[in-house]
């Protein structure tokens, strides 16, 4: 898809902000997949990605108006997609400390869940997707969204040694998952 | 077929390469769900709403100084005040006439009774000679004649006549088929010949005003009202967005003050157009109640042995408006904890306190004389928020277990600014006219919008000038 310039933005901003639904959808047709990999990331199942897709385009638009085109139309978009996913993240306290092979053999091997065009980054985040939510949220902020402990800590509420200790604990999950991947594979 | 993947050493460098610009296929049908959650295009009432006032107010003038031309009253002291001003003209020497060429006496018309006369008139207006074949050039006011003469009326008219105090010029036969066939063909050709009116009688102002404040164009004034607003309550969306909204459990009416000035225009002897600027300050307390359970909230320390805090947002649907809020709950000690899926009770006690500027533009109709004056009102009022505080009490019953942050009830602020707004307002009221200018009045009045109806009693002073 053709990349928007600035003014371009600020245009299609500006007819979301007046509630024009067909620049609403233009907004939505321009976006929709890069979030939706964005909310695979950060959801433990699709279903639930597609609940904080809706939800975080549904903000979108509610707040488009605030747009002031300072940075990307997209990465705009992005932050709020994600604070959406963190919004709509449980963090829960209890960590598993096993991995159910059978599950995710299914999910690695599943055709639905694994894109043909991108069958590696498909596995990876089948894979995040076995991670628990606040090592997923850790290592997604920290790694993909480049964002520093401190932002990240100022985001989830919690301090930034304890985000360096889950990022560190994230990694090494991780990689014991696709240890176990590699066995499978 | 996929070849078996190698993983690099470096995590973050294969995560970024492979999912920084991960984008899957969305689903599509996720965007009819995401329409039906958004509101319908937002259109532009306020704009809509004052071009529909000052429509109508450019409308209501134009009509009633047309009214004012049309609909002379033919009492008695009427017709003698216009007799001896064309005393000269009809049943009179004529000498003034005689003396201008072109027109001519008409003495036939002051031999019928005054009460048969019908309200036929010539104005100074557009040309339109082209109606009376073989006519003089001269002017009327074809939408005064039309206004006077509905066909129906033209049926029953009688021939015209009129008595010796009408001034002659004041008549003129309906410029239309039917009216004109009613008429017999003699007076066709001696009506063309009429004097024409160079001007308004003088006698007309004072005749058609019946009260003191009628024969005054403007007015300005001051004036201050008690208010009460209520509202509609608001439905709760508890599954809208991941976010709990909760309605109402108790409202009261918004109570409070407007004060501020008025200006008003007399576009017609009775009718008066009147607008102001006005600041009403409102202050509204509602009550909501909440189920909520710490899984419904985030959890901010999930790794901490000690004590944990949940972070819950939701939006309190109050006085009409939304309120976004942000509460943080911590648990006493972590030995009671409460579990994470027990139900509590949350009150919340909002407090709305709302500043706006209130612009009116009413039409108001008169009646009464002498000190005291009745009037009725209708139009509408735009208001234009300044600033909304809101203040948020939190109380729960659940202390043992659980308590707020710091062992207190947090008490949350937050400043809103609302959307411009247009309403209906009317009223009716009583005037009591302290001296030639200076009158006190009295008008409970009502406005309103979708979901909301107010009262104001509005008392005020004003100050009447510029004659008529």
């Amino acid at each position: 898809m053709q990349q928007l310039n600035k003014e371009e933005e600020s245009d299609l901003a500006s007819a979301c902000c007046a509630g024009e639904r067909r620049a609403q959808h233009l907004l939505w047709q321009r976006y929709k997949n890069r979030m939706y990999g964005v909310c695979l990331r950060f959801a433990a199942t699709s279903e639930a990605a597609e609940d904080m897709l809706q939800e975080g385009f549904v903000k979108v638009y509610q707040n488009i108006c605030q747009y002031r085109g300072e940075g990307s139309l997209e990465g705009w978009v992005r932050r709020i997609i994600v604070r959406t996913c963190l919004q709509m993240l449980q963090i829960q306290q209890n960590i598993p400390n096993k991995i159910d092979l059978d599950a995710l053999e299914n999910i690695l091997f599943n055709p639905e869940t694994t894109d043909p065009q991108t069958p590696e980054s498909g596995r990876l985040v089948a894979l995040l997707q076995q991670l628990p939510p606040g090592f997923r949220a850790v290592l997604n902020l920290y790694v993909i969204e480049e964002r520093s402990h401190e932002e990240i800590a100022r985001e989830l509420g919690i301090s930034v040694g304890a985000s360096k200790s889950q990022l560190h604990r994230a990694k090494a999950f991780f990689r014991k998952l696709l240890d176990k991947t590699l066995l499978l594979i | 077929m996929d070849t078996k993947p190698e993983y690099p050493e470096d995590l973050e460098r294969l995560l970024q390469e492979k999912l920084r610009d991960f984008a899957p296929e969305a689903p599509e049908r996720l965007w009819s769900r995401i329409e039906t959650a958004l509101p319908a295009r937002a259109r532009r009432p306020v704009l809509g709403w004052v071009m529909g006032f000052v429509g109508l107010a450019v409308l209501s003038s134009l009509f009633y100084h047309n009214q004012q031309k049309k609909t002379v009253s033919f009492t008695p002291q009427n017709d003698m005040k216009v007799a001896e001003e064309n005393k000269d003209v009809v049943g009179g020497t004529h000498a003034a006439h005689r003396q201008q060429p072109g027109i001519r006496p008409y003495p036939e018309l002051s031999k019928s009774p005054v009460r048969n006369r019908p309200e036929l008139m010539l104005h100074k207006g557009q040309k339109n000679s082209s109606i009376f074949p073989g006519g003089k050039n001269i002017s009327i006011d074809n939408q005064a004649l039309a206004l006077s003469f509905p066909l129906n009326l033209a049926a029953s008219m009688q021939p015209l006549t009129a008595s010796a105090s009408l001034p002659a010029h004041y008549l003129l036969p309906l410029p239309t088929a039917t009216a004109h066939s009613l008429l017999p063909p003699a007076y066709d050709s001696r009506l063309l010949s009429m004097p024409l009116p160079l001007s308004r009688p003088p006698a007309y102002a004072e005749a058609s005003a019946g009260k003191p404040a009628g024969t005054w164009r403007f007015a300005a004034g001051f004036e201050a009202a008690p208010v009460w607003i209520w509202q509609t309550t608001m439905p709760g969306d508890p599954h809208h967005g991941g976010q709990a909204g909760f309605a109402e459990h108790q409202q009261g009416p918004a109570i409070g003050w407007q004060a501020g000035v008025s200006v008003g225009y007399q576009v017609a002897p009775r009718w008066r157009m009147a607008t102001g600027l006005s600041q009403r300050q409102t202050t509204q307390v509602s009550s909501h109640a909440a189920t909520l359970r710490l899984i419904d909230g985030v959890c901010l320390n999930p790794y901490d042995s000690g004590p944990k805090e949940y972070e819950f947002h939701y939006a309190l649907h109050s006085g009409g408006s939304e309120s976004n809020v942000t509460v943080r709950i911590a648990q006493v000690d972590s030995i009671s904890a409460m579990p994470a899926d027990e139900p509590f009770l949350l009150f919340m006690r909002t407090t709305r306190h709302s500043t706006d500027w209130v612009l009116p533009l009413t039409i108001e109709h008169t009646f009464g004389r002498n000190r005291w004056q009745g009037f009725v009102q209708g139009g509408g009022q735009l208001s234009l928020p300044v600033r909304t505080q809101v203040q948020v009490d939190h109380f729960t019953e659940e202390c043992i277990d659980l308590c707020f942050s710091g062992g207190r009830i947090p008490t949350l602020t937050a400043v809103e600014r609302g959307k411009a707004s247009v309403s209906w307002q009317f009223g009716a009221g009583l005037e009591y006219r302290i001296g030639s200018h200076w009158g006190l009045s009295v008008a409970p009045t009502f406005f309103g919008r979708k979901g909301q109806t107010g009262l104001s009693l509005n008392t005020g002073f004003n100050y009447a000038f510029g004659k008529m």
